[in-house]
């Protein structure tokens, strides 16, 4: 097992928030794309993905391929992450950016950047994020800024999950560019309903309303979103995504989607509709959702630090407020020993553990001994509880 | 992946000489409870079973200030665990895998479902039973947690597939998912959902 792995399982197993995950995804799809006035035909798409979470910093960084009927070819690449910070009472800030570059055959390119700093509160199965931001796209024929505000919400019931999100967008300018290169294409027939020409340029403040449910169930997940979005002069557009994952094997997933997307104003892109087919490979295994915000805000009770080279690893536990900690188990024959203060909430075992299963207990300022939060624990033989301790290779 | 070598720490404690033992529990334990105990050690000793989880569970024991007939009862529980281990996972069993195969009896699988894991498996089972009873630690049911390891030997899952399982149903429970349905959700396998991205 490579050095990397073994460091990133580390963190996956004990939740450590000094170990970072990296994912990687491959998907590749056929389908048909048809945009207002535009018929590409089949199309087939390359999209290798890269996801990176640790509970600070996340980074999903993505690129898609893709070979058309009516337009050779369209290569577009992206990148959309945050770091967060903890406030305590389940509240974090959260600093997100985002930006993406096309590449079309003619030699032009679309693309935007944009950065929502976000404040979010994390309760139980719910979370809540109410964001502000600010971006500018760069279009065929244009630039332009744009600010937005936004609430989103997320819902964890069982199997399934409710994302629902609101969202305010505004345009400092606006110009149509997007016939230059979309031939034919008229906006007003597509996502403006039965708005004028006149109305499309007052068109710089809409709201988009969007609401995903996604469903587990044995070896597929479904998920189904619409969106709505309303605008001045009675204007409004919908749209929807349907899709179904498959797993098939530990590494490979199946899975299709059907939807219409709704234009995006911003950097002069107009609606679409589409379908598509594809595999997805998820080599290490494709249990891959990645880490909620939830468990990135979450403050973590336990860290496991590795030393480059070695299998042994020392552990820090939280400790915040407390004047001494102390802890016993079967890695220490069941003696109190004391933990040293590592700063920061945080106080260092002072042994390397070697790869194993253990049982501890722990106790702060000289009180009862307890297991401490985030591990889990069992009951142990003497009227007590006992948290079990996994330390891999 | 190479094999985890989860577990050698625990098979070196396994081969602890036998007077560091009687020292720890002769010093830590009332002399009576110390020979009941060392009593229980022999017999593990005779059947080749693992000897330093008992003395741990003695220690674990004298630490938390429990009677002597509790401890005792405490070591002998576990010596009957292992016992139980040893018939379902069989001879060649290893030290390690005979303490996982004991915590995941007495974390409620079932001598049956153990026995069907190494068989299907055919090769140690350490890392799938360590799981098995992680979850359960983590309120996930030993029916529920028994039944989903044993799919995934069956499907021929790798170690770390149980690991990235284990750590993605604790990641989900954090959430507020119930462990059960986290277990449902996490099994079935997903990948990130993203449509595809389209011109």
């Amino acid at each position: 097992m490579s050095r990397a792995l073994r460091v990133a399982l580390a963190g996956l197993l004990a939740g450590a928030p000094a170990v970072a995950q990296g994912r990687f995804l491959l998907d590749v799809s056929g389908g048909s794309t048809r945009h207002q006035f535009t018929q590409e035909g089949t199309t087939f798409s390359l999209a290798p993905r890269f996801l990176w979470r640790s509970p600070s910093v996340r980074f999903d960084l993505g690129a898609t391929y893709t070979r058309g009927a009516s337009f050779r070819w369209n290569a577009e690449g992206g990148l959309d992450g945050a770091v967060s910070k903890k406030l305590g009472g389940g509240f974090s800030t959260e600093l997100g950016a985002s930006g993406w570059w096309t590449a079309h055959p003619t030699g032009r390119g679309t693309g935007q950047v944009m950065v929502t700093p976000a404040l979010r509160l994390s309760r139980r199965n719910v979370e809540l994020a109410v964001e502000a931001g600010a971006g500018h796209a760069s279009t065929i024929a244009a630039g332009r800024w744009f600010g937005l505000m936004g609430l989103r919400g997320r819902w964890y019931l069982g199997p399934i999950d409710l994302q629902g999100q609101v969202r305010r967008t505004q345009f400092t300018e606006q110009t149509v560019g997007w016939g230059n290169f979309w031939g034919p294409f008229d906006p007003r027939a597509d996502t403006l309903g039965g708005a004028t020409a006149d109305t499309l340029g007052t068109l710089r403040q809409y709201s988009d309303l969007g609401l995903t449910l996604g469903w587990t169930v044995a070896r597929t997940r479904f998920a189904f979103g619409v969106e709505q979005r309303v605008g001045v002069h009675d204007f409004h557009a919908t749209a929807w995504h349907a899709e179904a994952t498959r797993a098939l094997g530990a590494e490979m997933a199946l899975f299709g989607s059907a939807g219409r997307t709704l234009s995006a104003l911003t950097a002069g892109l107009p609606a679409r509709r589409y379908m598509a087919l594809g595999v997805r490979w998820a080599p290490g295994g494709h249990r891959t959702a990645g880490l909620s915000p939830a468990d990135e805000a979450d403050g973590r009770s336990i860290r496991i630090v590795r030393d480059a080279g070695s299998e042994s690893a020392g552990v820090l536990l939280k400790g915040a407020g407390a004047v001494s900690v102390e802890v016993k188990g079967d890695f220490n024959n069941w003696e109190p020993l004391a933990l040293s203060d590592a700063g920061s909430g945080w106080w260092r075992l002072p042994l390397k553990l070697a790869p194993g299963l253990y049982r501890l207990n722990i106790r702060y300022d000289g009180g009862r001994w307890e297991t401490p939060a985030g591990l889990p624990s069992e009951e142990d033989e003497f009227n007590g509880r006992v948290a079990v301790l996994l330390i891999v290779p | 992946m190479k094999s985890f070598r989860l577990f050698l720490v625990l098979s070196s404690l396994i081969a602890a000489p036998l007077a560091a033992q009687d020292q720890r529990l002769e010093a830590r334990l009332a002399p009576e409870t110390a020979r009941e105990v060392l009593l229980l050690l022999d017999s593990a000793r005779i059947a080749s079973l693992p000897t330093e989880p008992l003395v741990q569970k003695a220690l674990e024991g004298q630490s938390k200030n429990a009677p002597p007939d509790r401890i005792i009862g405490a070591v002998r529980q576990l010596l009957g665990g292992l016992r139980d281990a040893r018939l379902a996972l069989g001879e060649v069993a290893s030290g390690p895998e005979l303490i996982a195969g004991a915590n995941a009896l007495r974390a409620g699988a079932s001598p049956a479902a153990v026995s069907a894991l190494r068989r299907q498996r055919g090769r140690e089972v350490t890392v799938p039973l360590s799981v098995l009873t992680d979850l359960v630690a983590r309120g996930v049911s030993a029916a529920a947690a028994s039944h989903a390891v044993t799919a995934m030997v069956g499907e021929g899952h790798a170690d770390r597939d149980f690991l990235l399982l284990r750590t993605q149903v604790e990641q989900d429970i954090r959430t507020g998912v119930a462990p059960g349905s986290a277990l449902d959700r996490r099994l079935s396998g997903l990948p990130a959902s993203a449509p595809p991205r389209q011109p």
